[in-house]
């Protein structure tokens, strides 16, 4: 059986599910909708999320730490639960493809134009339900590892802070923006994957108040982006942030470290970390729907059943626009159920039998996830542990 | 037992037919009929034990002088009785048959080689002595090392159509006792047709058999798995074998060596440092060479693309075939260095290093630059301490060769990626097999405190505050 997630292990992963595709772009998205100096307002996206990561703390310690699919399987007749959990399930899948998909197109205009966007895609999406099918406990333990792989790369910019120029931090502050709703929820987008929590609650650590790692977490990364943000106004010129399609990775490119120059597309590839957490975060969700639904352990089926739609979105011939597209819209939905969740925290009544189940459910999952021992060869005769060396 | 005294020896002659070095022998003036298998005879000890009390005395007075020595066999039935004769015979020992009863005396194994240093875990200072092929000897050598009553050692017979013996080994109260309860469990239910070294028991004993990473730790140094008892694992000694086996292991336990304990601090925590850092690069730097000649040029600077076009100018393949092809001669001398006698392998060594390297390169295919990136890669590779370990990298080093072919970087990070879901899968002896708290302890030296693996009960190196 696998151990409870650590708070600081929790707090890495919740780093690097968040720190996703969206980051390459989010100066230019940022500077859009919010004109000036808008690194600002991702201190206030970061203070929404911190609240709303309360709440789901709230809403989970009055259910005893058990998962959102448990407390909808509990409180809702079964008709109405299937559909609450299938829904956000293959929702959950569909963002797993945005992912992979979103990140093979960055790859096909960082490194070569000839890149295979659909091949990129699966084997992405592969190593996707590789990871996912070794269960949340896994996934986290990765994600530290990743984390210590790629955090490194934070303090090469830290050196382009002298590049900077001032000028261009005018007295005016969220100036010149574009405000849009879709714009307002594709910056949101940059945050998101925090929702997982609402699943992964049942693993934590019981008696780790989970809140404070999350909100940690969520604060590095606001600070993490803003910091990403503040360096691409301050190194070019606020129409020009508009128009450059993956500032962040410019960023790399105008680094003082010459060596860095030839390898800006490399750092790029080691973000292929956050992208496969990101996505398996979100398919281990959507497996754990699915399980909460069904009383055998049909870990494989749910497992292949996956693979088959992500990789079958593979095959539908999206344009760069159309993709776009389905990430907003997949976003956009994603963001109503997570409202939906939240308010369900507060309605719904705690149910005891089942709640105290889901913790049982935690424990089968982990067996199941964790590596059993392998019996040796099956015989009845002649072991005798008995002489005393 | 109401068999008479001739049926004894005549059971154990049909037992033993075909067996012609089976040894009968009529002694005392016929009273006595002793049978042993002469080629596990020790010699000495048969002039101890038979002739000695023989000669020089009247008959009666040697056998009474026998019997006080002997020790009787007894059994539940003539096929239990038997059996026990069969066992004693077949471990060396002389059974005796006079007068309706049977005895036997140790009369000490065929010889085993002498206690000597490793051949393949050498260190410069610290103990030289390492295991030998008789758990006996490789159990004393721990023993000694360890002198308590808390370490135990039970004895099972893991054989499944005839008789193999393993010890498992622990110390009370250090290691876990769920690690004891399982290590002892999966011994109960280990039952081989074949045990020729601890390696195998190893292998079967794996949490997952089919992992390319080894799970359990493989040493013949007596002070290697003291260390480990005393930190909590468990160990197997098998006979024959002088491997013995250790679990639960982390991953990082593989870079450590004994002698690192006996260097100062700092420079044993360096070379663990070089020891990951040259499993990195025998992972990855043929894969890197692929990755940029194949698909990134961009990633290098135009000086050293000069040389590696320069050098590639008159290669006839693409850089995954050229570095495949390379990989595999190295592989091909590293065998055929590991087969022969030392001096051959020198040579071999040489002849292979440097005319068939430079042969190569003149022939135009290979260049220069890759020779150098395998040489590396092939070098690093020794640092790894874990031959077992070292032959998974070199296992792998292909796939990632090939995943840069295909893909360049990319392909070489999905690599890095399934690797390490893997690794943080994995299990050794139900213990996680990546362990991140043991990261601190792996690279700085405490004092007062004991690496903090898994399996650590007592975390404080010095007395009284555990």
């Amino acid at each position: 059986m696998n151990p409870p997630i650590k708070g600081y292990a929790f707090a890495i992963l919740l780093f690097m599910i968040v720190r996703g595709i969206i980051f390459f772009q989010l100066p230019s998205l940022v500077t859009k909708e919010f004109g000036t100096n808008s690194w600002v307002m991702l201190y206030v996206y970061t203070a929404v999320v911190i609240g709303h990561m309360y709440l789901i703390y709230k809403g989970s310690k009055k259910h005893k730490n058990a998962s959102i699919w448990t407390i909808i399987h509990t409180h809702f007749p079964k008709p109405i639960a299937t559909i609450l959990i299938v829904i956000p399930s293959l929702l959950f899948w569909v963002v797993s493809f945005n992912l992979a998909n979103a990140y093979a197109r960055v790859l096909q205009f960082t490194s070569d134009p000839s890149v295979n966007i659909r091949s990129i895609s699966i084997i992405i999406l592969v190593v996707v339900l590789f990871t996912a099918a070794h269960g949340l406990y896994t996934i986290t333990k990765t994600s530290v590892l990743y984390y210590l792989f790629s955090f490194w790369i934070v303090f090469f910019e830290l050196l382009q802070f002298k590049d900077i120029e001032f000028v261009r931090y005018t007295p005016f502050f969220l100036k010149n923006g574009h405000l849009t709703f879709n714009g307002i929820l594709d910056i949101l987008g940059a945050f998101l994957a925090y929702e997982t929590i609402m699943f992964m609650a049942p693993y934590l650590e019981k008696n780790t108040k989970w809140i404070t790692y999350a909100a940690l977490s969520a604060l590095v990364i606001g600070t993490y982006y803003s910091m990403y943000c503040f360096l691409a106004q301050g190194l070019l010129p606020v129409e020009q942030i508009e128009d450059v399609r993956f500032v962040v990775l410019r960023l790399y490119g105008a680094t003082q470290i010459n060596a860095l120059e030839y390898i800006t597309d490399l750092l790029f590839i080691t973000f292929i970390f956050s992208a496969i957490l990101s996505a398996s975060v979100y398919t281990w969700s959507g497996l754990e729907g699915l399980k909460t639904l069904q009383t055998k352990d049909r870990h494989k089926e749910n497992l292949l059943i996956a693979g088959i739609i992500m990789i079958a979105l593979c095959y539908v011939p999206f344009n760069f626009d159309e993709s776009k597209l389905l990430f907003s819209i997949s976003n956009t939905i994603l963001v109503c159920f997570i409202v939906i969740f939240t308010l369900l925290y507060f309605i719904l009544p705690y149910k005891e039998n089942k709640a105290s189940s889901d913790t049982a459910n935690c424990d089968s999952t982990s067996n199941q996830s964790g590596a059993a021992p392998a019996p040796a060869s099956s015989s009845s005769s002649s072991s005798e542990g008995v002489t005393q060396l | 037992m109401s068999v008479v005294q001739s049926d004894w020896v005549k059971l154990t002659r049909n037992e033993f037919v075909n067996v012609n070095d089976l040894t009968v022998e009529a002694i005392l003036g016929g009273q006595m009929t002793i049978m042993y298998i002469h080629h596990l005879l020790n010699k000495n000890e048969y002039h101890q034990v038979i002739t000695a009390f023989t000669q020089d005395s009247d008959s009666n007075i040697a056998l009474n002088r026998l019997m006080s020595v002997w020790n009787p066999l007894q059994g539940h039935n003539e096929q239990d009785m038997l059996a026990k004769i069969s066992e004693h015979i077949v471990n060396g020992d002389i059974v005796g048959v006079y007068n309706n009863q049977v005895g036997m005396i140790n009369s000490g194994a065929a010889s085993f080689r002498s206690i000597q240093s490793s051949a393949k875990e050498n260190v410069i200072t610290g103990p030289h002595d390492a295991f030998v092929e008789s758990a006996e000897i490789n159990a004393s050598l721990i023993r000694r090392r360890i002198r308590t009553p808390k370490l135990k050692g039970i004895k099972y017979n893991i054989g499944k159509d005839f008789p193999f013996y393993a010890y498992l080994f622990y110390v009370e109260g250090v290691a876990e006792e769920d690690v004891i309860s399982e290590a002892c469990t999966r011994m109960q239910n280990l039952h081989m047709r074949e045990v020729l070294d601890g390696n195998e028991v190893a292998k079967q004993m794996d949490d997952t058999p089919f992992a390319v990473f080894p799970q359990w730790i493989g040493t013949e140094r007596p002070d290697s798995v003291t260390q480990y008892l005393l930190n909590g694992k468990v160990a197997i000694i098998t006979d024959n074998s002088p491997t013995v086996v250790v679990a639960p292991v982390n991953f990082l336990d593989f870079f450590a060596v004994i002698g690192d304990n006996y260097e100062r601090w700092h420079f044993s925590r360096f070379i663990r440092f070089l020891r990951l850092f040259a499993f990195t690069l025998t992972l990855m730097t043929s894969a890197f060479y692929v990755a940029v000649t194949t698909y990134h040029y961009q990633f290098i600077p135009p000086t050293l693309l000069e040389t590696m076009i320069t050098s590639r100018l008159r290669v006839p393949f693409e850089p995954m075939m050229e570095a495949l092809l390379m990989e595999g001669v190295i592989e091909i001398l590293r065998e055929a260095g590991a087969r022969l006698p030392t001096k051959i392998a020198q040579t071999i060594g040489i002849v292979g290093g440097l005319v068939i390297g430079q042969a190569i390169v003149q022939a135009g295919l290979t260049g220069n630059v890759l020779i150098v990136a395998v040489a590396s890669s092939a070098l690093a590779s020794f640092i790894i301490p874990n031959y077992t370990l070292e032959t998974s990298m070199r296992a792998l080093r292909f796939i990632n060769i090939v995943l840069a072919g295909l893909m360049g970087y990319f392909g070489i990070v999905i690599f890095i990626s399934l690797i390490i879901t893997r690794l943080c899968h994995l299990r050794s002896l139900n213990k996680e097999y990546i362990d991140l708290s043991y990261f601190a302890d792996f690279f700085f030296w405490s004092k007062e405190k004991r690496p903090r693996s898994v399996v650590q009960k007592s975390y404080f190196r010095r007395g009284g505050r555990s």
